[in-house]
């Protein structure tokens, strides 16, 4: 692989448009005294995903669209892209393999690297289940976080119907995110489809998805950027997906006129990213952004709160915030961001699999071809079930102390569910 | 009036703690001498293994002796484990002369009545603890010595132990070649080195948050209502981690002591806490915010339990003073505010009062329990009549009847 050759990334010869990004970057950002961010659509997926939320909104934070394709990054019209991989891969695609797309991104990375000078957050949008998504995250992740950057990643699973392996590389893929980034937000995306009208095309199908991602990046960008009445910030977010385990999934809700709050309300116990509402019903923890006009009333807030906390679960961890914006009227915006129960459908954990495989998983590389490496830390996530062995360790011997059919000798995370990260240094490099 | 000096041994789960103490005027007490030694066969507070738990009395007493330079042969032994139970049991006595009023004798008497109880052949009486008297079915008060009625009744606090545990302990003990005094309940012990009088008037719950137990007693309505153990405590937090995160013990009781903490403090995402490599085991690391989830978990867990049964109880509302932790679990970090957000009570963390000298003894909240035994062995000495222990005559008791 050829990655001597020296990419001066402050060239960005494969930069189009956005002639000094980071220059009105610092700028803007020391006017708001925001976050500096930069999004980054990574993949086709990804690329097609911020060229869309580039277009509807114009205020926003930088935005890099990053893929091998060349052609998609054409379409990405006047955003700056960062075309990988053409000596790897030479302008073609990457066939659906995620090694190519690691490859991709190893051969570019001074580019990749350059990307996240003077970036406080990263948003990484990506579409999980192709070649250069799935394959070039995690590199991509790593770098930004090497430059001190947060990294939050908005990453759709594709639907059921793209097939079974799309699906699985889709979910390692994911995996590795969540070892390596700050915050990983999930859109499943087979549950967009009751959104999508029976005879909507494909085309629209997939424009749903990127609508989707777009508004869920602009709430979480919302929620960091504007210093609200009550705010909220990115340890926020992250206590979240912390509560979650990186299982978080969002949503937004609507409504206008007099019984807007009970248009929010109903839209969110029948929103289907939400699952109609049992997502929020079960949910360990969850965020919500209300963003209104200037004449949003206290009132209006505490009923809506109170309607939400009867949706969840009484012990929820619930964390709000509130925000207004000048120019709206008569208009409620409300974004969730809910960790997810664990083990809910579409997102199971596939993490034993991957330790038992010897080399024989979809994401390993064929003998001989280098392996792709694994994240630096290498994250087992233990999923404890009610039926699982229990142990005792030291009091194996002693008896057993139970209070009212309870035996407390046995861990107390494990008897509530509570599922924790085992975490151990690879050492085979 | 400098008194012989007093010996108290602690059998812990994590430490045998032995410690020599004088008394002085106004109940002060001057600890001279103090011995520790890391525990060995002792399982929540109970010993398991005779011999091993004999040899760490012995390191503590030989510890004791030196650095208070005297020679022991008597200790006073703190008692804990499950096995402690309390019971309210009454009795009650026609006054004798009704003139005159209650006397000194129909105190004695009626308390023997309440004393009076078949407790299961197994139990062994450890306290019985006037809580109050009753006047002709009326009148409550603390003391009625004097009280015109025709009728004296008592409430009772019993206290009693499962008979082959205190044995063992016993024996752990005398197998070194010392006399047991007296024993006394831990958790009473604790109370009597950090409660203050003030406290014990508006009712308060002392917790014990030791290694193998957490023993409890409260105080309410001026007389102690509860007492008992339940045997969970630091331990578990330890054996929680161990199994959690797949570390030895001793890597676990590391991890816990160096950064265990009970706030999931947003400050800790992302941090790892990284353990150095040691013969026999790799290095890793773990999650801190993943550390004080298991740790919450275990402490929220513990605290609700006495939460519960407070209220159970009813006592809950009868706390004026609160709650006072004590014990080496208190240093875990934040479980004062935890407490505090559990019982919806004022939280303090109990330091020994009315105590001098060797300044690690006297300060830490984790030395309460011998503590609480040297002052427990002062007043049934000193007040052998009104703070009668039913162990008085241990061996009268225990051995005598054998």
């Amino acid at each position: 692989m050829n990655t001597s050759d020296k990419v001066d990334p402050q060239e960005f010869t494969r930069f189009r448009g956005g002639a000094a990004p980071q220059a009105a970057s610092a700028k803007r950002a020391t006017r708001l005294n925001l976050p500096r961010a930069l999004v980054v659509g990574l993949g086709n997926g990804g690329c097609k995903t911020v060229t869309a939320m580039g277009r509807q909104w114009k205020d926003g934070p930088r935005v890099v669209a990053i893929n091998t394709d060349g052609r998609s990054l054409a379409e990405a019209g006047d955003l700056a892209g960062l075309h990988i991989g053409e000596r790897v891969i030479k302008g073609l695609g990457t066939g659906g393999e995620p090694r190519m797309g690691r490859r991709a991104a190893e051969s570019d990375i001074e580019a990749i690297r350059g990307l996240f000078r003077d970036v406080d957050v990263v948003f990484l949008v990506v579409c999980l289940g192709g070649g250069t998504g799935t394959g070039a995250a995690p590199l991509v992740v790593e770098e930004a976080r090497k430059a001190g950057a947060l990294t939050l990643v908005f990453a759709s699973l594709p639907f059921e119907f793209e097939g079974k392996r799309r699906m699985e590389l889709a979910q390692r893929g994911l995996m590795a995110l969540q070892s390596s980034a700050d915050a990983v937000m999930c859109l499943p995306n087979q549950r967009l489809f009751e959104l999508v009208e029976d005879r909507a095309n494909i085309a629209a199908a997939f424009q749903k998805t990127d609508d989707m991602l777009a508004r869920g990046l602009q709430a979480v960008w919302c929620v960091i950027s504007r210093r609200g009445v009550i705010n909220l910030d990115f340890e926020d977010v992250s206590a979240l997906v912390q509560k979650g385990n990186g299982h978080c999934v969002f949503a937004c809700a609507e409504g206008t006129g007099p019984d807007k709050v009970k248009q929010v309300l109903e839209a969110v116990r029948h929103h289907a990213l939400l699952n109609h509402g049992v997502v929020l019903a079960e949910a360990e923890a969850f965020l919500v952004t209300v963003m209104g006009g200037s004449d949003l009333s206290l009132k209006e807030v505490d009923q809506l709160m109170a309607g939400i906390a009867k949706i969840g679960r009484a012990e929820a961890l619930m964390m709000t915030g509130v925000c207004c914006e000048s120019d709206w009227q008569d208009r409620l915006f409300v974004v969730f961001l809910v960790a997810e129960k664990k083990g809910a459908d579409g997102l199971t954990f596939i993490a034993s699999q991957r330790d038992d495989e010897p080399g024989g998983g979809l994401i390993s590389a064929a003998p001989g071809e280098e392996p792709i490496p694994e994240p630096v830390s290498r994250v087992k996530i233990k999923q404890v079930g009610l039926f699982d062995k229990v142990s005792q360790g030291r009091f194996k011997d002693v008896e057993a102390t139970v209070v009212d059919g309870n035996n407390l000798d046995i861990p107390t995370f494990k008897r509530r569910g509570i599922m924790i990260q085992k975490i151990l240094r690879n050492h085979a490099g | 009036m400098a008194s012989e000096p007093i010996v108290a041994v602690e059998i812990g789960t994590s430490k045998v703690c032995a410690l020599v103490g004088e008394a002085r005027e106004d109940g002060h007490i001057m600890v001279t001498g103090i011995g520790h030694c890391s525990s060995c066969g002792v399982r929540k507070g109970v010993v398991m293994d005779l011999e091993k738990a004999g040899a760490c009395v012995r390191t503590a007493i030989q510890g004791a002796e030196q650095s208070g330079q005297v020679e022991i042969g008597k200790v006073f032994l703190v008692i804990s484990g499950e096995h402690i139970r309390s019971m309210t049991s009454q009795g009650s006595t026609p006054v004798m002369d009704v003139k005159a009023g209650v006397t000194q004798d129909d105190m004695a008497q009626v308390m023997d009545i309440a004393r009076a109880i078949n407790l299961p052949h197994d139990r062994e009486l450890l306290h019985s603890i006037p809580r109050k008297y009753m006047v002709d079915d009326q009148l409550v008060v603390s003391n009625p010595e004097g009280m015109r009625g025709a009728k004296l009744s008592l409430d009772m606090l019993i206290v009693h132990g499962a008979r082959n545990v205190l044995t063992n302990a016993v024996q752990a003990v005398r197998n070194v070649g010392l006399d047991v005094m007296d024993v006394a309940f831990s958790g009473l012990c604790a109370a009597m080195a950090v409660l203050t009088p003030e406290q014990k008037e508006c009712g308060v719950a002392l917790l014990d948050l030791g290694a193998g137990t957490t023993s409890y007693l409260v105080y309410a309505g001026g007389a102690i209502a509860l007492a008992g153990v339940l045997a969970v405590g630091g331990d578990h937090i330890t054996n929680d981690i161990s199994i959690g995160f797949s570390v030895s013990l001793k890597r676990a009781e590391m991890l816990k002591q160096e950064a265990g903490s009970v706030i999931p403090d947003s400050s800790m995402h992302f941090q790892r806490l990284s353990i150095p490599a040691e013969v026999g085991f790799p290095a890793c690391s773990v999650a801190a915010s993943d550390l004080s989830t298991v740790v919450q978990a275990r402490m929220d867990e513990t605290l609700q339990l006495m939460a519960e049964l407070f209220k159970k109880q009813g006592l809950i509302h009868q706390l004026g003073a609160g709650v006072v932790l004590t014990g080496g679990g208190v240093h875990l970090k934040g479980v004062l505010p935890m407490a505090e957000q559990v019982f919806d009570l004022p939280c303090v963390i109990g330091m020994p009062v009315n105590y001098s000298g060797m300044a690690m003894a006297s300060d830490g909240p984790e030395y309460a329990v011998p503590l609480g035994m040297l002052r427990y062995a002062v007043r049934s000495g000193a007040y052998h009549q009104t703070e009668r222990t039913g162990w008085g005559g241990l061996f009268g008791k225990l051995w005598g009847r054998s």
